[in-house]
């Protein structure tokens, strides 16, 4: 059995202006899902899938947030000052899109002008699309190689998981074959 | 709901009901919990899109009646379990087609008017919708405008996903990829663009292939 514990921080004591500016972040809309897989699909690409571990850890915070010590832990007369995010932290989200938006741009990608939550390197068919879900990657090129080569950048810079070829996404079931790419229904559901 | 018939459509032709229906009234939680069900379903089977937007709008006050519909849809989706939404390995340009169609104040209890609207990007439906308009409309011209309006500035939204997946800096160019094709009644209209037969490439065609035709022409 494996015990588990987490730092959380209360972000409900946390007030505007002063320890948060913005708390928003892009996510990659359902269309433009759909669009990359239609893309990935008509050219016979293959679509993989990364995800960041404990991906708002990475953020760095820009604003001066501090935090009380978690209690029967604490050295008596100190508070935490926080410089990189926390989970439950209101900044969380943005200051970890911020980090992997300067990390894919700093990786040679660009970002598209329309959906924040695309970016592209490349041109014709050696492009290379990731689109970013929060921590989850889809990622899609005809090259192999490329994407290997991608995968290893990024597992340089963050702890990632490899989840390989595209499987499930937001809970809908993703099947590649060399006809093309379906969405297969969810399990029936049960208690009707 | 195992074992039943299964229906060949998601609901029956011309069904109108109404929030005041006199039926008998049924759980309304579980009522709402079919629909929220139904909806997840949505996001893969755009068969349903309509129906299934239909039979939310009573989740307030739900009778035997709205109930039957719902089992209507399930009976449906019984029967096409084996489908999917599949997206081709295709070789030739990518076109961007949008079709749209609105039923003409539709619902009987407030006369506003239901847009339904699919987008195809080469043979893939990557977008569809189906919305109850936020207007009453006082003539079908006006009814028409409103949903062109509306499904206009959901292509734009579309091509810009478009044309970030291809690799372009669209601008604000973003309506002018594609073209949009109306179907039922409403093509009659005299302010209705026709349907073309040709169609035509994603805004200057796609980056990686040979072909390259003009910007394509947009009527409005």
């Amino acid at each position: 059995m494996k015990h588990k514990a987490w730092l959380v921080a209360r972000d409900f004591v946390q007030q505007e202006g002063i320890d948060y500016d913005d708390a928003f972040t892009p996510v990659a809309r359902m269309e433009s899902v759909h669009v990359l897989l239609a893309r990935a699909a008509q050219e016979g690409w293959s679509v993989h899938h990364m995800d960041v571990k404990s991906a708002f850890l990475n953020g760095d915070l820009k604003e001066e947030v501090y935090m009380r010590q978690p209690p029967s832990f604490a050295i008596p007369g100190a508070v935490y000052r926080l410089r990189k995010a926390l989970y439950g932290i209101r900044q969380a989200p943005l200051a970890w899109n911020a980090k992997l938006d300067a990390t894919l741009k700093e990786m040679g990608f660009q970002q598209s002008a329309h959906k924040a939550a695309m970016y592209w390197r490349g041109t014709g068919h050696a492009i290379l699309l990731v689109e970013v879900y929060v921590d989850d990657l889809i990622i899609a090129d005809a090259d192999a190689e490329e994407v290997e080569k991608f995968k290893a950048a990024m597992k340089q810079r963050f702890d990632m998981s490899d989840l390989g070829l595209l499987s499930f996404y937001l809970g809908i079931e993703v099947r590649q074959d060399a006809s093309g790419i379906s969405f297969v229904k969810p399990t029936t559901p049960s208690g009707f | 709901m195992a074992g039943c018939n299964p229906a060949h459509t998601p609901m029956e032709k011309k069904l109108k009901l109404s929030h005041d229906s006199e039926a008998e009234e049924v759980d309304p939680t579980r009522y709402r919990r079919l629909v929220g069900s139904l909806r997840y379903l949505v996001h893969t089977r755009p068969d349903l899109v309509f129906a299934v937007g239909y039979v939310s709008r009573f989740m307030e006050r739900p009778t035997v009646e709205h109930l039957q519909a719902i089992k209507h849809v399930l009976r449906y989706v019984v029967g096409m379990l084996d489908y999917d939404l599949h997206y081709k390995r295709a070789s030739g340009a990518m076109r961007f087609i949008g079709y749209y169609d609105s039923d003409l104040a539709g619902d009987v209890d407030t006369s506003k008017s239901t847009s339904g609207m699919m987008f195809f990007l080469g043979d893939c439906l990557v977008y569809w919708q189906s919305t109850k308009q936020k207007v009453v409309a006082l003539s079908s011209c006006e009814a028409g405008v409103h949903h062109r309006r509306f499904s206009c500035h959901t292509r734009v939204v579309v091509v810009q996903a478009a044309q970030g997946a291809t690799g372009q800096q669209g601008g604000c160019g973003g309506a002018q990829g594609g073209q949009q094709v109306c179907s039922g009644q409403e093509s009659s209209l005299p302010w209705q663009e026709q349907a073309h037969p040709d169609q035509v490439p994603l805004h200057q065609g796609l980056p990686g292939r040979r072909e390259h035709q003009d910007r394509p022409h947009t009527h409005y």
